[in-house]
C-alpha cells in the first residue's frame, strides 16, 4: 500500500494534516472456481488525493494511484502551491494566483509538455531562506528526476506478476500526470473556491470513469450486454416484495 | 672511651654532616640482631598439648550428632506436626480485605478505606505527590502531554473505526492504514490545519483505508 511506504508517510506526516474519507463501499469481485478455490479482488485506482486550505477549499487534485517516488514529488509541489497561494489566507490575490497556476498548468499539459515546476526562489544555497517566494518554471529538471527515479526503482530481477504490476502502476502514473491532470486543471482554472464535496462526483464520473451515482459504477454495459441471464440476475439482486395480506 | 668508639662517632658525624645517609634511611631490619633459633618453640608446650588433646576427644563425642533435649523441646513447641496447624489454612484478615476490595464494587469507598489501613504503602505520600505535580508543570511535560493527548485521540479514532467495522462484512478484515497519522474526519483536519499552517491532505477512496479490500 502507498501509505505504508516510509518516504510517503514521512512527507505526509510532516507536511500535511492528513485525513481519508470513503466516498462509497468498495466493489468486490469474487470468482469461485468451483474446486474450492475462490479469489477476491477490488477495482484499483479509484482514489484521489486533494490538497486543501484550512478552510477546506481545494488547491489541487492528484487523481488515481501513483508510484511512490512521483507521488512524493507531487506532494512537495502541492505544499509549495499552498505557500504560493498564501498558506490558507484566502483573499482575491491568492485566489487569483491559484487560477493562474491551474491555467498555466493546463496550457503546458494541453501542449503535451510536462507540468511546470514550483520552486522556492527565496531559498539560498546556504540553507538560510530570505523569504518564501514561489515561482513556476519549466519542468525539465523535475521530469528528468522522476524519470531517473523510475529507472532506479525498477528492479532488475522480479517475477513476471510483479513486473506486470509495476508496469501497470507506472502506466497509471503517466496517465494520471497527463490526461487526468489536464482535465482537473481545465476544470479548476476558472473556478471560484470549491470544496471536495462539490467536485467529488464530477471527478469520479469524468476523470476516473467510476460514476458514484451508478450502482454498477459505469460497468453495467460491459457486464450485461453480452450476458444471457441479465434479467434474472437483476431480479435476484432486487427482489420484488409481495405483501402477504394481499 | 676507647679508640674504636671514638672512630665510630667521628665517622657517624661525618656521614650526617655530608648528608650521605639520613636517619630515616636506616632500615630497622638493618639494625636487628641476627636471628637466634629458639629450640623450645619447636615443641608443643604443656597447656597447649592438653588443649589439643581435649579437642581431639571432642571430635570423638558422638553425642553431638543428636539433638539435645532443650533444643528438641523448642522445635516441638514452635512447629506443630504437619496437618495439625489449622490456622495456616485460613486467609488472614488484612489479605482477606485486600482480595475483597479488588473484587468488590469500585465505588465502595468504605471497603477501600479498610484496605488502605493495611496498605499505606500503596498510597502516594504527600511529598512525592507534590513533586509529581510540580514536574508536570514544566514546558517539556506540557509538550509531552500534548503528544500523549494526540496519540490518545488517534487510538480513540482507530478504536471507533474498529467498532464501525464490526458491522461490516467479516470477509473484509481490518488492517493498519499505513504509517500515516490520519485525522478522524475532514473537519478535524481543517481545524488542525488552521493551527499548524499545513495544508490538508484529503484522500478519497472507495471502501475504507483500514480494510483489506479497498
Amino acid at each position: 500500500m502507498l501509505f505504508s511506504d516510509e518516504s510517503v508517510a514521512t512527507v505526509i506526516n510532516f507536511g500535511f494534516e492528513p485525513v481519508w474519507v470513503s466516498v462509497r463501499p468498495v466493489p468486490l469481485i469474487t470468482i469461485d472456481f468451483g474446486n474450492g478455490k475462490i479469489i477476491r479482488r477490488t477495482l484499483h485506482g479509484n482514489v484521489a488525493t486533494y490538497a486543501c486550505t484550512s478552510d477546506g477549499h481545494v488547491l489541487d487534485i492528484l487523481p488515481g494511484i501513483y508510484e511512490p517516488k512521483t507521488y512524493v514529488d507531487r506532494l512537495r509541489q502541492l505544499k509549495l502551491l499552498n505557500e504560493m497561494t498564501g498558506g490558507g489566507e484566502e483573499d482575491s490575490h491568492n485566489l487569483g494566483m491559484l487560477n493562474v497556476y491551474h491555467r498555466r498548468q493546463y496550457d503546458e499539459l494541453s501542449k503535451d509538455r510536462p507540468p511546470l515546476e514550483l520552486w522556492n526562489a527565496g531559498a539560498s544555497i546556504f540553507g538560510a531562506e530570505s523569504g518564501v517566494r514561489i515561482l513556476m518554471r519549466p519542468a525539465k529538471r523535475i521530469a528528468s528526476r522522476a524519470a531517473y527515479a523510475n529507472k532506479e526503482k525498477t528492479p532488475t530481477k522480479i517475477s513476471t506478476d510483479d513486473l506486470a504490476n509495476w508496469e501497470a502502476l507506472a502506466q497509471d502514473t503517466a496517465q494520471n500526470e497527463s490526461v487526468r491532470r489536464l482535465a482537473i486543471h481545465e476544470f479548476l482554472k476558472d473556478q471560484k473556491p470549491v470544496k471536495p464535496d462539490d467536485v467529488v462526483k464530477w471527478l469520479y464520473r469524468e476523470v476516473l470513469h467510476a460514476d458514484l451515482d451508478d450502482p454498477y459504477m459505469g460497468l453495467g454495459k460491459l457486464l450485461f450486454d453480452t450476458y444471457p441471464f441479465t434479467e434474472e440476475d437483476i431480479e435476484e439482486a432486487n427482489p420484488v416484495v409481495v405483501n402477504a395480506d394481499q | 672511651m676507647t679508640r674504636l668508639t671514638m672512630i665510630s662517632i667521628g665517622l657517624s658525624a661525618l656521614l650526617f654532616s655530608t648528608g650521605g645517609i639520613s636517619a630515616q634511611q636506616i632500615k630497622p631490619s638493618a639494625i636487628q640482631p641476627a636471628p637466634i633459633i629458639d629450640a623450645s618453640k619447636m615443641r608443643i608446650e604443656g597447656p597447649l598439648k592438653e588443649l589439643f588433646a581435649e579437642s581431639k576427644s571432642a571430635k570423638q563425642d558422638q553425642g553431638k550428632n543428636d539433638i539435645e533435649m532443650p533444643l528438641k523441646g523448642i522445635v516441638a513447641s514452635s512447629a506443630p506436626p504437619a496437618g495439625e496447624d489449622e490456622s495456616k489454612r485460613k486467609i488472614e484478615f488484612p489479605i482477606e480485605t485486600i482480595v475483597a476490595t479488588s473484587n468488590s464494587d469500585p465505588q465502595s469507598e468504605v471497603v477501600k478505606m479498610e484496605s488502605i489501613k493495611f496498605l499505606s504503602k500503596t498510597m502516594i505520600e504527600a511529598p512525592v505527590e507534590s513533586l509529581i505535580r510540580r514536574t508536570n508543570k514544566t514546558p517539556q511535560d506540557k509538550k509531552v502531554r500534548e503528544i500523549k493527548q494526540r496519540l490518545l485521540e488517534v487510538v480513540e479514532v482507530s478504536d471507533a473505526r474498529k467498532l464501525d467495522d464490526s458491522n461490516d462484512n467479516q470477509d473484509n478484515p481490518t488492517v493498519k492504514p499505513g504509517l500515516v497519522n490520519w485525522h478522524p474526519d475532514f473537519e478535524t483536519a481543517c481545524a488542525a490545519s488552521k493551527k499548524s499552517g499545513k495544508p490538508v491532505l484529503l484522500f478519497h477512496l472507495l471502501g475504507k483505508l483500514d480494510q483489506r479490500f479497498t
